[in-house]
């Protein structure tokens, strides 16, 4: 787990002097990292050199960097970097499905957005790589000692959907754009495919040409950043500027398919609103861009905390729990189950597209894989996913329509019961503790997708670290696991270590009971007098009492104790009866 | 106007005031709330926010009856999604010579008065406006300076023309935005680049100061250009006097600042043609 505050700098708006002194400034603020945006336009001007500057000055103060090469809305740069003659061409933009234009309404202009697959677009855009390519390559050919990323991202696909629209609306739906698509099966013509095309071609094309860099790494990163559509422009115009709740709910919903979070416009938040979201950002995203004002504009002694949070938990001895995963077919239109599981378990959630996304660490971790119902499973993929429940305990759910012949005749050589909540479930068991639930089918359509929810996430055993999770406290937590490298295996045994970071959103102060489903031990909190209040010993305990203070990001040290032998026992047994 | 467009920092220095009430815009799609912002009125301490995306809007004024209680607020405005898209698409309007597009603050400017919020302006077919207070009183009050050139005395400059603005902080240091006029409305505006200016320690409030940062402007963007200096203290002054008396106040404020003597200089404007003197007698009078 790596956490990281990073300052965006506008490059553009200073001279070559200012650069330096920009520079220092960050530097003398205790970070080690900087991004900026590069806007495709800037690059085509008589002030170009000023990227250069800005890279040669940023190494040498040992400043590693993060450049992001596709156009973003929001950085503070004309038509977000898109240059003025493409906008002129009505050919040129992206549209709703209704045949509306999209309109960033973020300053400092309100315009249209660009299709990016549009010919002439994507054209452009390949130049101005190959401009970003030399002037680059000229610089790092000096020779540099820090490390440079060159971030793709999802770009404008992500404000391709104007407010109000359904999210199965999410897209461009330009003339240009389907034209794109026409080669591809109608039903595979999806935002995300589109985007992944044009990111791709980014992708590799900068991953071909600073190869020869070892210090340079291009990434890909999917980036939180605010609506820009009608809703902004309502807010601008009403000069009420952002909501710190609803800005937290769509960060922690975003959380499942992006990894970083880049909040623009912090100025008009009170104080202690900005430190909150700022410092609830650091800790569900690990990652966090926030503009050169706002950063500066956080006081020194909540930098200086921001920091310490960042040097404590930046190790690879640490874990943020997320022990769900959703394969989705389009992250930007989530099917019901994916959508019901990202409301229902938030940062714990991760969206992929695709079986390659999931890593060997996931693999080993995860607890529950869920395929969206529509999502293709070849016979491949499903024996890959059938692995994995067979191998380890884990929860596998499909939906029938997402099985082919093949498959569903290999989830029947596997021993299965059925079930009837309402939703019709087919259950198999593996020996190893490895659950497969097929879904057939909602017996009632009275019943709400929430029931399969809880259904899901009990059977997964993904229950909440605390009870108030489920509550309507507004309170959120996310917890992180340390696996200490120098730990004996007899302490190992004992138990293991977590910090609960519980946020509480609310400008009230929140008295919360924590009912944890094991024994644990908290520093410095003492035990209450809830339901499964149960004598101390050696502090330890289940339910614990505690005051949220207002707007507030706590971390809790926590000590678990390892389950005794006999629950394992039960556990090996009881699983079936769980599930009846 | 081009590039140095910190809108946080116009914002923060000229950015609009809070209205005098509290009041609610509704952006409706099909009789449906789609968006929505809940503005705040100087004196209110809650910050609620707006809850109602998603409600079905039939009937208006019910709904008005429901919301002004519901977030206490003095009205509401009700857009048209549709007729916002078509708005928008005026305002956004790609035109053929550079730049592309205006200024945000000269589009937001526009949809104010598109949308019929200004004090006199015309009817609105965007929007309907619903409430106890005319729609001035719950919508965001621009900042005073930024309608310097609204009377007949405006029509004595040039129609094009610059006005830097410079909020001294202190010895060394002050805020400077310049503001592109197109008649009286702002059509744009930047943070000017003075690195090539030795003013450190020089006193900001000495005309032949001040006229170098003028003669600076108007050999950059060739246009002529006014500067107004003023201390932070003055500029909260006029400020919260703006906030509190609304617009006369504060000009007659920094009139009074002006025609002080005997004491520090705390405000110039440079240069200070007769038109320029008329202009400022007449804002404090008229407001």
């Amino acid at each position: 787990m790596k956490l990281e505050l990073v300052p965006v700098v506008r490059y553009w708006d200073y001279n070559s002097k200012e650069i330096f002194s920009a520079i220092e400034r960050v530097r003398e603020s205790g970070s080690t990292v900087l991004a900026c945006m590069i806007p495709w336009s800037h690059l085509e001007t008589d002030r170009h050199h000023l990227l250069q500057k800005l890279v040669k000055q940023a190494v040498a103060s040992g400043l590693s960097l993060r450049l992001c090469v596709t156009p973003e809305l929001g950085i503070g740069y004309p038509n977000g970097g898109v240059p003025d003659e493409l906008l002129r061409e009505r050919h040129n933009l992206a549209q709703d499905r209704l045949g509306h234009p999209f309109y960033a309404c973020v300053p400092p202009n309100i315009h249209p957005l660009v299709s990016l697959l549009a010919p002439a677009v994507f054209q452009r855009y390949g130049h101005f790589l190959l401009k970003l390519t030399q002037e680059l390559t000229e610089v790092f050919s000096e020779g540099f000692e820090t490390d440079v990323e060159l971030v793709v991202t999802d770009s404008l696909f992500k404000h391709y959907r104007n407010t109000g629209l359904a999210a199965s609306d999410h897209g461009d739906f330009s003339l240009r754009h389907m034209q794109f698509g026409a080669g591809y099966k109608k039903e595979e013509w999806t935002p995300a495919l589109a985007e992944r095309i044009f990111h791709s071609r980014a992708y590799d094309f900068l991953e071909s040409r600073f190869r020869k860099f070892s210090r340079v790494k291009v990434v890909s990163k999917n980036i939180f950043a605010r609506e820009s559509s009608h809703g902004r422009l309502i807010e601008e115009l009403m000069g009420s500027g952002p909501n710190h709740a609803d800005m937290f709910r769509d960060l922690i919903r975003a959380r499942a398919s992006c990894q970083v979070a880049w909040l623009d416009d912090l100025y008009r938040l009170r104080d202690r609103e900005r430190n909150f979201l700022i410092s609830s950002s650091l800790v569900l995203f690990g990652e966090l861009w926030v503009n050169e004002h706002d950063y500066f504009s956080l006081s020194e002694g909540f930098r200086g905390k921001m920091r310490k949070l960042c040097r404590g938990f930046s190790t690879d001895e640490t874990e943020l729990v997320r022990p769900a995963i959703a394969l989705s077919q389009n992250r930007f239109a989530p099917a019901r189950i994916s959508a019901l599981l990202q409301d229902k378990l938030g940062v714990a959630l991760k969206f992929k597209t695709s079986l390659a996304e999931i890593d060997s660490f996931e693999r080993k971790n995860t607890k529950l894989f869920v395929v969206e119902e529509g999502y293709s499973l070849e016979l491949r993929q499903t024996m890959e996913l059938l692995g994995l429940a067979r191998d380890r305990d884990c929860t596998l759910v499909l939906f029938r329509s997402s099985l082919c012949e093949s498959g569903l005749k290999e989830l029947k050589k596997l021993k299965t019961f059925r079930l009837n909540h309402g939703w019709l479930f087919e259950i198999g068991i593996y020996p190893g503790g490895g659950h497969v639930l097929l879904i057939e089918g909602q017996e009632s359509s009275n019943l709400t997708m929430n029931t399969l929810g809880d259904s899901l996430v009990s059977v997964a055993r993904i229950e909440p670290f605390c009870s108030f999770d489920r509550g309507e406290s507004g309170v959120i937590s996310a917890s992180v696991d340390w696996n200490l490298k120098d730990e004996s295996p007899e302490e190992k045994s004992r138990g293991t270590m977590k910090t609960l970071f519980l946020m509480n959103p609310e400008p009230e102060a929140k008295k919360l009971t924590l009912e944890f489903s094991g024994r644990v031990r908290i520093h410095g909190v003492s035990q209450g007098e809830g339901e499964n209040a149960e004598g101390a010993e050696q502090n330890y305990g289940k339910c614990f009492e505690t005051e949220l203070p207002p707007l507030s990001v706590i971390p809790m040290s926590l000590f678990v104790e390892r389950v005794t032998q006999a629950f394992d026992k039960v556990e090996e047994h009881g699983t079936p009866a769980e599930l009846a | 106007m081009e590039l140095r467009q910190n809108w946080h920092k116009f914002q923060r220095i000229l950015g609009p005031l809070p209205a005098k009430k509290s009041g609610l815009v509704l952006l409706l799609s099909h009789n449906r709330v789609v968006a929505g912002a809940l503005g705040l009125a100087s004196s209110a301490h809650s910050r609620t926010g707006f809850k109602e995306i998603g409600r079905q809007i039939d009937d208006v004024t019910g709904a008005w009856e429901d919301l002004s209680v519901k977030y206490d607020a003095a009205g509401a405005t009700f857009i048209d999604q549709e007729e916002l898209l078509s708005a928008l698409s005026q305002v956004a309007a790609v035109r053929p010579s550079a730049p592309a597009t205006d200024h945000f603050h000269a589009q937001l400017a526009r949809l104010r008065e598109m949308l019929g919020v200004e004090k006199g302006g015309e009817k609105s077919k965007l929007a309907t406006h619903l409430g106890e207070r005319p729609v001035e009183h719950f919508w965001p009050r621009k900042n005073f300076l930024l309608s310097l050139f609204r009377s007949f005395f405006g029509e004595l400059f040039p129609e094009r023309k610059l006005l830097l603005v410079g909020v001294v902080n202190g010895n060394d240091s002050f805020d400077a935005l310049l503001l592109e006029f197109q008649g009286s409305e702002v059509k744009g505006f930047s943070e000017p680049d003075f690195s090539g200016i030795d003013w450190k320690g020089l006193d900001l409030f000495l005309p032949e100061t001040a006229a170098r940062f003028v003669a600076w402007c108007e050999n950059h963007y060739v246009l002529p250009a006014y500067s107004i200096f003023l201390t932070r203290r003055v500029w909260d002054e006029a400020r919260a006097a703006q906030m509190t008396n609304g617009d006369r106040a504060a000009w007659k404020l920094l009139q009074k600042t002006r025609s002080l003597r005997d004491v520090e200089k705390e405000l110039m404007f440079e240069p200070e043609p007769w038109p320029m003197k008329a202009l400022l007698r007449w804002q404090s009078m008229r407001g």
